[in-house]
């Protein structure tokens, strides 16, 4: 039997590395995910010519930590759930538990357990800080995006926009 | 967050526009400071590439604000994604439709002159429409995407399914017959981006595109992020100063493109090349030339969240044409749709009652003399 091979997928995602972590952005799905450091080692190592063995091996030089072929089974079965994999690419039938792993770790499992965080996706006034516009008589848009000189319009379906001068 | 005095938040803008310039980050501010200058690199969009700076620089910055801005960045990013996303859709659908169409502002420059997405945020995504307006607006509907609301020069739409709002545009500010541009040229110098949104236009056109959005549609009041822009565009493009010559070759847009630039480097030390500088210096008129020394001085009159001097701005930028920019004003000549081909007086009204009061503000900040 050929021994498996993991491959993360590389299309209609985006990804962007943040310290040790990494954002990935399905644009298929529309989801996002970050992966802690060790999820990440998974998803980069998941080349599709390494067998499970040889990314385990290869995550532990990187990482500097013994981290059990366990480990690396959860967290190939969590990127998996999230899509993040390329079909067919894990064997589902062998599914490892996160309390398993927990019990199989010990003491380490906190830093070495790949976690795959799905995230919400912000609306542009969750995803900064606004000015309060000039022109409004109300405090309605408090919050709400508005350019400098703009005001803050609403839409028919009570969407906040910032109007620009004519 | 408590309460700040106008020094602090002064305080706080001036660090960060020093940063943005010169590269220098304060290496370890007090705690209360370090969440201010936090609060207000988001406020001017400039969160993400703090984050990055502190992480780069190795700066002992307090941890809570380090992960508010480790949020922001994540939050941006993947709103970015999803926003670029859009953008391309919307360009592949009029694309296969035959109607051509322009990223501009953010949605053109967060993949190409920054290193990432989660380094430009932005509230919505432009798009320029070069052919037929009314098919585009038709394709754009039958997407899908719902018309939220319509000014003379774009109409807003919203992405029911992913929340990300896309303005299509008709012209690149509003009273666009002011500023005329040659859009096939423009087509001409667009180029293939390796990101999301696949065509962008030149950056000569680009920096004619922010110019006169940043002097005409705002007056000159952006935000730090926006400001950057332009010295990205400098920085990471070099655009040729015969080129742009060429695409601002009404005198109007020159003053545009003069001001914009001139402030850019007052706030954020854009490198304007001395060619493009000996060029630009002919452009400036003696007033608005005036105005672009007292933003040398205090280059807060030029950012977020001061009121610019709007009405002053315009009546200055349209110096030879102001019959054009009353008539442009009261009654459109490029309606967008039905709604807009409202009667003169009560399109004065209506904006009358609508703009009175930033108006009014804005003539604090104008200068008169």
């Amino acid at each position: 039997m050929n021994p498996i091979k993991p491959r993360a997928r590389s299309e209609r995602l985006v990804t962007r590395t943040v310290g040790d972590e990494l954002l990935v952005y399905d644009l298929d799905r529309h989801k996002a995910y970050c992966l802690n450091p060790v999820a990440a080692q998974v998803f980069r190592h998941s080349d599709g010519q390494s067998t499970i063995t040889e990314i385990v091996a290869r995550i532990r030089r990187a990482v500097g930590m013994p981290i059990d072929d366990q480990a690396i089974r959860l967290g190939l079965m969590r990127l998996d759930a999230a899509h993040l994999l390329v079909d067919g690419s894990v064997d589902r039938t062998h599914r490892t538990s996160r309390r398993e792993v927990l019990r199989t770790l010990g003491k380490t499992a906190a830093v070495v357990v790949p976690v795959v965080t799905a995230l919400t996706v912000p609306t542009p006034a969750q995803a900064a800080s606004f000015f309060v516009c000039a022109g409004c008589p109300t405090t309605a848009c408090l919050g709400q995006p508005c350019s400098p000189g703009g005001i803050c319009k609403q839409s028919g379906s009570g969407r906040l926009f910032c109007d620009s001068p004519p | 967050m408590p309460m700040r005095s106008p020094d602090e938040w002064a305080a706080a803008h001036s660090a960060l526009r020093l940063w943005l310039a010169t590269g220098e980050l304060p290496p370890a501010p007090p705690d209360e400071f370090a969440m201010l200058i936090t609060e207000v690199a988001r406020q001017h969009g400039v969160a993400g590439l703090l984050h990055d700076a502190i992480v780069d620089q190795e700066r002992d910055w307090s941890r809570a604000a380090c992960a508010i801005l480790r949020q922001t960045l994540q939050d941006v990013f993947t709103l970015g994604v999803r926003q670029l996303d859009t953008a391309s859709r919307v360009q592949d659908i009029l694309s296969a439709a035959g109607v051509r169409c322009v990223p501009l502002k953010g949605a053109a420059l967060a993949e190409s002159y920054y290193d990432s997405i989660a380094h430009r945020p932005m509230e919505d995504v432009d798009l320029l429409v070069l052919d037929d307006w009314h098919r585009a607006v038709r394709l754009v509907k039958a997407a899908g995407l719902r018309e939220e609301y319509k000014a003379d020069h774009a109409i807003a739409f919203l992405d029911p399914a992913l929340g990300v709002a896309v303005e299509l545009h008709r012209g690149v500010t509003s009273c666009s017959a002011l500023f005329p541009l040659d859009l096939e040229a423009t087509w001409r110098r667009c180029r293939i981006a390796a990101g999301q949104v696949r065509m962008v236009p030149s950056g000569e056109d680009l920096l004619v595109h922010l110019s006169l959005h940043a002097t005409f549609q705002h007056g000159l009041g952006l935000r730090l992020v926006q400001w950057l822009d332009f010295r990205r565009l400098l920085e990471r493009n070099r655009p040729d100063p015969a080129v742009i010559g060429q695409i601002a070759a009404d005198p109007l847009t020159r003053r545009a493109v003069a001001l914009a630039l001139e402030a850019a480097r007052a706030v954020v030390a854009a490198p304007v090349e001395p060619e493009l500088r000996k060029l630009i210096a002919a452009w400036v008129p003696v007033r608005l030339g005036r105005f672009i020394l007292r933003t040398q001085d205090d280059a807060a009159i030029v950012l977020a969240p001061g009121q610019p001097p709007l009405a002053w701005i315009r009546w200055q930028l349209a110096a030879g044409r102001r019959w054009m920019l009353v008539r442009e004003t009261l009654r459109p000549r490029v309606a967008s749709a039905p709604a807009f081909r409202t009667g003169a007086t009560a399109r004065a009204l209506r904006l009358a009652r609508r703009w009175a009061r930033p108006t009014l503000r804005s003539l604090r900040a104008t200068p008169w003399n």
